[in-house]
């Protein structure tokens, strides 16, 4: 599904560069749950970004899903992320000033489906996470645990093949972090390729495979 | 569309949560909007609105015009108006029409303005009755009856509206006229002046003597004629006329004017500045809230970052963000719009006597359509700049909330400061202008009349001809009326004049000097003529310079006199004395050769920016007129003597009333009002525009200073002292400050020259005016800076640094 050649990333300082990722080649199966480690540092969060398409400033080849993304143009990447991915932010990043039902619409509403269609799919969703209850409330008025369950309902619902998670569980408790993780299980085992960045050694057992970044190369 | 109305409706909420910067925001627009709102209201029922009548872009004005005398436009002689009727094929219709006036009276006597009209006055202007109908050409001839037509007003406030009253005869002094019908409201023909009531201009028509210039012309170009053509077909006529009447039509032409241009023309500069200084004001309004908005963007970096990555494209972002800018924009229109009504009234109600037109304004769909353009226009240019700076925003790849950075940090303060610059330059333009037209007035108001209009209370006495028919009781009636008024408690001196200065009439004829030789026909000698009282220079304060004034033994059966003023002296008399020359004037005695006994101070008879005339003054004992302005000098408050005069008058006949009264003051003051009504006009947006730069100044320091906290912390910690830090906010308030006004500076330069015209000795770049508005702005901007810069010194860096 993801094919990554020599990926590298790196910003100018003092006359020369400072490399954030170097030389990252890696391939990822359609259905896998990835997850991704190393130290402070190491370049995980810069590599789910250009994983997501959401940083275009980097140079190698990056294939998704035979599209070459390394040769398309801004645009062309926009739209790809739309079709693919979906994201979860370790803030959760839910807009405080939409409701829970509202911030399930909002990527609905970027892909240009019509409104009864929005409203039959966020009535799924907050169904299927078990948050009807909640669907008119703020963020403001959810515990951390609920909002970053709004916040994976959020990337998911549109049904992307491929899930992004950054440190999804890093400002929960255990409990809360354990259902989250549970809830990608079993997302995972519905077919959604996950990619997760964590500290969390507990939290990499829920994946299928473990990926060590280090001073911004892969570690064998 | 529901995508667009889902922003909508979230930025509706959004907005509600925070009242405080939607108020400002909303205030800001309502005011830029609501200005520009109401003068087009007052430029599109004037200027824009074609005047009421049928193709108001046929009727013309024709004026004789003398190609010595610096004006382009005169009075009509009737003689000539008959020759151009009969011989001239542009027009469907030229009818002619002078001044009238007439004492109803009754239980209230009152002295009403009105016109003498041909009777196709009508039928030119393309309008016909109410009630009743007009005049017929018998009906118009010398020896028709005695018949009136009456405006509406004068139809509704003296004969209660009543349908009877047509075919009525009223009571008027010395008989009665029968009214034949009523106009309908709002009919007043003219711009100048204000007539309620149409009598015949008895013309006849085998009559073509050729005695002075009194009447106007009216006419309707015939359907394909244009304005160059008539006036090509006049020039023919008038050249036509010069070689019959030698004596008194050489060197005489005529003009053709459109109507509209005639009714208007005075008022479009004036009218055209002041919309201009509004969408002045709106940009700098603009300016305002979009830093305002830029700020509120800088707030909401986290959730344009989520929006782009959970695809939101960026056109989707700037139509969110000025959906947001748009919904500000309507409720400041709506609130402009409703402001505008406040602010046309008030521009109604103060421009009166300047602005023609103005009982026709009237808000209509054209002004409606231009608010809501407005409306739009700037909540996408308030909103763009945000717009565009919030959909460049997208996550780096630390990816999280701390991390959110801007690829356009920099570039939006940068933004911020360019538009603080603009909001300053844009100010300084209308200072620039507002200050030279307040130092035009005021130099204009410095002008020495030739008078002292200190405590002088004014009025007008009209003596119907068939109570008052000959000289003696004309001469006799302002003889003992000026006494009265003299005698009264109150009063230090009192006389009489037949026009008063600065009133905007007068009355001038030609004259040559005895034992001279007489001029060529068309270089003839003119004078302005005025008939006073003897009394008339001392209280008026006109100063005597050689000779005598009027004495008691100037009555009619004495020789005949007259004084001039020194401009005419000057003139014809350079170096040497003119008492004892004699003049022969084409006045109402002209076999009369009255000798020169004085020579008086000069006065600004028309405007205080035009140079005095030569002037004859005659004795009213000697050229009684039957019509005089009395003026009276008080020695305390002048409004008290105002019953005092009327019982006076009323003693005398109480079939008399007293009319147009007031203070020679503000006589003074009414005739600079066409400079007046623009100055206050530009200095009121002026004002604003400096406000709202000052808001915007002190928004972007106040905003900077909030961001550099942590730096004045860490300076202050360092060891920089409080006046460091006060300086460098300064320093940064006074280069926004500079910037700006070295761009207002060059804008002003060039701007000002717009106003032409409306300037009186100062000239569109005078220096002192636009350093004097660079230190104000420069001072009021320093002022707005020096909060931000006290909060910047007061920055306690234990609690700044903890915080981080």
């Amino acid at each position: 599904m993801i094919r990554l050649q020599n990926v590298e990333k790196s910003y100018p300082q003092g006359g020369g560069q400072v490399f954030v990722l170097r030389q990252i080649s890696l391939d990822i199966r359609p259905g896998e749950f990835v997850t991704i480690m190393g130290p402070s540092g190491a370049g995980k969060s810069t590599l789910l970004a250009i994983l997501g398409m959401l940083d275009g400033d980097w140079r190698g080849e990056y294939r998704l899903h035979d599209h070459a993304v390394h040769a398309l143009k801004p645009k062309d990447r926009i739209a790809l992320h739309k079709q693919y991915v979906g994201f979860v932010f370790q803030q959760y990043h839910l807009l405080d000033d939409l409701t829970v039902a509202e911030n399930l619409d909002m990527p609905l509403s970027y892909r240009d489906i019509k409104k009864s269609e929005r409203q039959a799919v966020v009535a799924d969703t907050l169904d299927r996470f078990g948050i009807v209850a909640k669907k008119d409330l703020y963020p403001r008025q959810l515990s951390g645990g609920q909002q970053q369950l709004v916040a994976v309902a959020r990337a998911v619902i549109h049904k992307p093949a491929l899930l992004l998670a950054d440190e999804p569980t890093g400002n929960l408790h255990s409990d809360q972090g354990r259902e989250i993780m549970e809830l990608f299980k079993r997302l995972n085992a519905g077919g959604t390729t996950i990619v997760q960045v964590t500290h969390s050694e507990t939290n990499a057992t829920y994946g299928n495979r473990v990926v060590q970044l280090k001073d911004g190369w892969v570690v064998k | 569309m529901d995508t667009l109305l889902q922003d909508i409706r979230h930025a509706v909420r959004q907005l509600s949560q925070r009242p405080g910067f939607t108020a400002v925001v909303v205030i800001t627009l309502a005011l830029g909007i609501g200005a520009n709102s109401a003068i087009f209201t007052v430029v599109n029922s004037v200027l824009l609105r074609p005047l009421t009548y049928p193709d108001p872009d046929r009727l013309v004005l024709v004026w004789e015009r003398n190609r010595a005398a610096p004006q382009a436009i005169n009075v009509v002689n009737p003689g000539n108006y008959l020759d151009w009727r009969d011989r001239s094929g542009s027009f469907t219709d030229l009818a002619a029409f002078g001044w009238s006036s007439l004492t109803f009276t009754g239980a209230a006597p009152e002295n009403v303005p009105g016109r003498m009209v041909t009777p196709n006055f009508f039928r030119t202007l393309g309008t016909a009755p109410a009630l009743g109908r007009v005049f017929t050409a018998d009906e118009a001839l010398p020896s028709g009856p005695a018949v009136i037509v009456l405006s509406d007003g004068l139809w509704r406030r003296r004969f209660g509206a009543d349908p009877g009253v047509v075919g009525r005869a009223v009571s008027v002094a010395g008989g009665s006229v029968t009214v034949l019908g009523v106009m309908p409201p709002g009919f007043q023909p003219m711009p100048w002046g204000h007539e309620e009531f149409w009598v015949p201009f008895r013309l006849d028509p085998a009559d073509r003597a050729r005695h002075g210039r009194y009447s106007m012309v009216v006419g309707r170009l015939r359907p394909g004629v244009t304005l160059a053509r008539a006036q090509a077909e006049m020039d023919g006529i008038t050249s036509g006329l010069e070689r019959e009447y030698p004596e008194f039509d050489t060197g005489w032409g005529a003009n053709v004017v459109s109507l509209t241009d005639q009714v208007v023309g005075g008022a479009r500069r004036g009218l055209l500045v002041a919309l201009g200084a509004v969408a002045i004001v709106l940009l700098i309004a603009c300016a305002n809230v979009g830093n305002l908005m830029l700020v509120r963007a800088d707030s909401r970096r986290r959730e344009f970052a989520v929006r782009a990555a959970l695809g939101a494209s960026r056109g989707r972002l700037i139509r969110q963000w000025l959906a947001e800018s748009l919904v500000l924009a309507g409720t400041g229109g709506v609130a402009g719009f409703l402001l505008a009504r406040w602010g046309v009234d008030l521009l109604v109600a103060s421009g009166q006597a300047d602005i023609p037109r103005l009982a026709e304004v009237t808000v209509d769909a054209r002004v409606v359509a231009l608010t809501a353009l407005v409306t739009l226009v700037t909540g996408i240019v308030a909103g763009l700049p945000a717009a565009l700076g919030g959909a460049a925003w997208r996550f780096t790849s630390s990816l999280h909330a701390a991390g959110v950075r801007t690829t356009a940090g920099s570039e939006t303060a940068r933004f911020r400061s360019a538009l603080a610059v603009a909001q300053i330059s844009l100010a300084l333009v209308l200072l620039a202008g507002a200050g030279l037209l307040v130092r035009s007035l005021h130099r204009l108001t410095a002008v020495d009349p030739g008078f002292d209009p200190s405590h002088l209370l004014t009025f007008s006495v009209e003596l119907p001809p068939a109570t008052y028919p000959d000289d003696p009781r004309r001469a006799a009636f302002f003889g003992e009326l000026v006494e009265r008024i003299r005698g009264l408690p109150g009063v230090s001196g009192a006389g009489a004049v037949s026009f008063l200065p600065l009133s905007g009439s007068g009355a001038a004829t030609r004259f040559t000097i005895v034992g001279r030789p007489a001029p060529e026909p068309g270089h003839w000698t003119s004078a302005d003529i005025r008939i006073v009282d003897a009394g008339y220079f001392h209280v008026m304060r006109i100063p005597l310079a050689l000779g005598r004034g009027f004495a008691s033994a100037d009555r009619a059966d004495a020789p005949p006199v007259v004084i001039i003023n020194q401009a005419m002296a000057r003139r014809y008399w350079p170096g040497e004395t003119p008492i004892g020359a004699r003049l022969q004037v084409n006045w109402t005695h002209a076999e009369a050769t009255p000798e020169i006994v004085g020579v008086v101070g000069d006065v600004h008879a028309r405007t205080l920016d035009a140079d005095a005339q030569p002037m004859i003054y005659y004795p009213q004992s000697q050229e009684p007129s039957g019509g005089m302005m009395v003026v009276a000098r008080a020695d305390g408050p002048v409004a008290s003597l105002t019953p005092a005069v009327r019982a006076a008058v009323r003693g005398m006949d109480p079939n008399l009333p007293v009319s147009d009264v007031a203070t020679m003051a503000a006589r003074v003051v009414a005739s600079t009002s066409d400079r007046r009504y623009p100055m206050l006009l530009l200095g009121a947006f002026a004002t604003l525009a400096l406000l709202l730069a000052a808001v915007g100044v002190y928004g972007v320091l106040a905003y900077g200073v909030s961001l550099r906290l942590r730096e004045f912390g860490v300076r202050i910690a360092l060891g920089a002292r409080e006046i460091d830090v006060v300086r460098m906010v300064l320093g940064n308030g006074l280069r926004l400050a500079l910037l700006g006004v070295g761009g207002g500076a060059v804008g002003a330069l060039i701007s000002t020259r717009v106003l032409g015209r409306l300037l009186y000795d100062v000239t569109p770049t005078d220096p002192l005016t636009l350093l004097t508005v660079t230190v104000t702005l420069v001072v009021v901007a320093l002022v707005a800076v020096a909060v931000p810069a006290w909060r910047a010194a007061r920055t306690d860096p234990m609690t700044v640094l903890r915080s981080e």
